[in-house]
């Protein structure tokens, strides 16, 4: 079964191409990371792989049903995103933030119940954000909040989750600990998870596919031994590198 | 919400409802007659149809029943309704200075109030005199304006309806200036009305302002969940299964709606919709399960407060509702400003 196919779509900013005639198809219970240089198209191309843009021509299947064929809240039941965008400027708790994942799940005047409080709480074990249930959103570090978005994703309950730039903005140490848990939902729970990133190396090292991205078209797609190639760095950001193959994932240092 | 808040929440909102109706009745003996509590649970029992062993001047009844209790209970829907608006309007712009009258209802009001002062002052069909009605249909026909101006495809932008708001707003005024230029004599009305009272308050302004209230509120309340999530930002939102469109579409016309009832009744109030929403944000935080509840008794106890002392504190002479709410929410904005500087930087 395919978790995303997307099907020759193109998409436009006014008179822009951002993306040309794009193709995929994302399987199951993969970690797949979308690669290249700034204005390539990655976050476009999440966009209207979660519905917030919609193709111009083309069309996208979510777990083989047509992405239009599905409500808001059917479509939040089977993909969540942490989009780079989300506002911090209201006093949220943390579980309460946590606690909105269950809003595809909510009717009116509904509360959350306990089973949906035992969802977040779950979630909240697995992110390492317990101690933190209490607190403010917006007094919090940026590693923390990031890791309670996805915990809100988590809460979804979802098939698929979307991450853009997760950790751009962040250090290393959590740069590190953001892609490990999203490898350990990855592994634990067969989560398939497509996120945008910037880091080649860290890219490499996580994702069981890498789609490198340039001018709004697909340059190449597949495993990262061989994506990360010194002609597609070339090629993709114009770039000479060396390729460090010691490791059980291809490397780059650029020259 | 952690199940504690929920408890805190219930406890909040009956010591609200308490301080509510102990104002409402040191109100009803407020006035330029005071009468006293006892003479009003007579009046009370006696409405009721139950015996009163001591008669009671009639004068008395008639203060109470039909100029009195109208008037505090339309002064509480008002201060309730525009609470509840400034608060889903600051959800929907994501602006905290957000207030119930950003879509250019107070300035179409005013428009209409005062075509309806200068061209037909006084008249008046089923009880609500022709003022209300025009400042009702200005009002709207304002919201109508900016809404579509600030509209893309099916899209509606929020700053193209703060910008459209602020141009409707000048054109207006620079109207009601020309008008108030052209028909000197009717200066004062106009100004007054712009002020804000609730000297023409009656049965009749309550039953015509119940039902879209209630409709209202009711629509608020079932929208607490996604304005909550609405405000982590838009695509969140959509991703979290909210119609995001659909949902700013309906809150605002909906919204508009009942500010355009409140001011028709009232004049412009200020302050109310800004300072209450603000109030309760920082003692709750920002979900709106307990915004919404807390802020309409908040905002009803406000502004039947406001209207008490506008209408007792200098005897014989009222003040518009709308000056006292200013002068107490002005300097009270400022505190909440200066206590929460280091936040808003």
């Amino acid at each position: 079964m395919s978790a995303l196919k997307v099907k020759d779509i193109s998409f436009r900013y006014g008179v822009d191409d951002v993306l040309r005639t794009i193709s995929l198809n994302i399987g199951t219970g993969q970690l797949v990371s979308i690669l290249g240089p700034n204005g390539s198209g990655k976050t476009t191309l999440l966009k209207n792989m979660c519905h917030i843009l919609e193709p111009h021509e083309g069309g996208i299947d979510v777990l083989d049903q047509s992405i239009e064929r599905y409500s808001y809240k059917e479509l939040a039941k089977k993909v969540a995103v942490v989009h780079q965008s989300a506002e911090h400027d209201f006093e949220f708790s943390v579980e309460e933030v946590v606690l909105m994942g269950r809003y595809p799940y909510m009717k009116h005047f509904q509360n959350e119940s306990a089973n949906d409080y035992k969802i977040a709480d779950e979630a909240m074990r697995k992110t390492s954000t317990e101690h933190l249930r209490h607190k403010s959103i917006k007094a919090i570090s940026g590693g923390e909040r990031q890791r309670v978005m996805i915990a809100r994703a988590l809460t979804q309950e979802t098939d698929i989750l979307m991450l853009d730039e997760p950790i751009s903005h962040l250090d290393i140490k959590y740069q590190i600990e953001i892609l490990k848990l999203c490898k350990r939902l990855n592994l634990e729970k067969q989560l398939t998870i497509v996120t945008t990133l910037h880091d080649i190396n860290l890219a490499s090292r996580f994702s069981d596919y890498i789609v490198l991205m340039k001018d709004g078209a697909i340059i190449k797609y597949g495993k990262p031994e061989d994506v990360i190639t010194i002609e597609n760095i070339m090629k993709v950001y114009e770039l000479d590198v060396e390729l460090i193959e010691s490791y059980s994932y291809p490397m780059i240092i650029p020259g | 919400m952690n199940k504690k808040g929920v408890t805190h929440k219930k406890t909040v909102i009956v010591i609200l409802i308490l301080a509510l109706l102990i104002t409402g009745i040191f109100s009803l003996t407020q006035g330029s007659v005071k009468i006293p509590v006892s003479h009003i649970a007579k009046v009370v029992m006696m409405e009721l149809g139950m015996g009163v062993d001591e008669m009671i001047k009639p004068s008395y009844a008639f203060i109470i029943i039909n100029i009195r209790l109208p008037r505090i209970i339309i002064s509480t829907i008002v201060g309730g309704i525009l609470a509840i608006i400034g608060v889903a309007f600051q959800a929907i712009f994501k602006n905290p200075m957000a207030d119930p009258y950003i879509m250019g209802v107070s300035s179409g009001a005013a428009f209409g109030a005062t075509l309806g002062i200068v061209f037909g002052w006084g008249m008046s069909f089923a009880g609500l005199n022709l003022i209300s009605g025009m400042a009702f249909v200005g009002a709207l026909a304002t919201v109508f304006i900016v809404y579509n101006m600030a509209k893309f495809g099916s899209k509606v932008s929020t700053t193209g309806i703060l910008l459209a708001g602020i141009v409707m707003n000048a054109f207006l005024s620079s109207l009601i200036s020309l008008i108030m230029i052209l028909y000197q004599n009717d200066i004062d009305k106009i100004v007054t009305w712009t002020m804000g009272s609730f000297n023409a308050a009656s049965w009749d302004q309550v039953r015509m302002i119940m039902v879209p209230a209630t409709l209202g509120i009711l629509y608020l309340i079932s929208k607490t969940n996604a304005l909550n999530v609405l405000v982590l930002g838009e695509d969140e939102a959509q991703n979290l299964g909210v119609d995001v469109q659909k949902l700013k579409k309906q809150t605002l016309i909906i919204s508009s709606f009942l500010a355009a009832f409140a001011v028709s009744v009232s004049g412009i109030i200020g302050f109310v919709g800004l300072i209450i929403p603000h109030l309760f944000r920082m003692i709750f935080g920002a979900n709106h399960k307990i915004l919404i509840p807390t802020c309409f008794i908040g905002g009803a106890l406000f502004l039947m407060g406001c209207d008490t002392l506008a209408r007792s504190i200098v005897p014989n002479m009222e003040i518009p509702v709308g000056i006292i709410t200013s002068i107490f929410g002005g300097p009270f904005f400022f505190y909440l400003l200066y206590k929460n500087k280091r936040k808003l930087v």
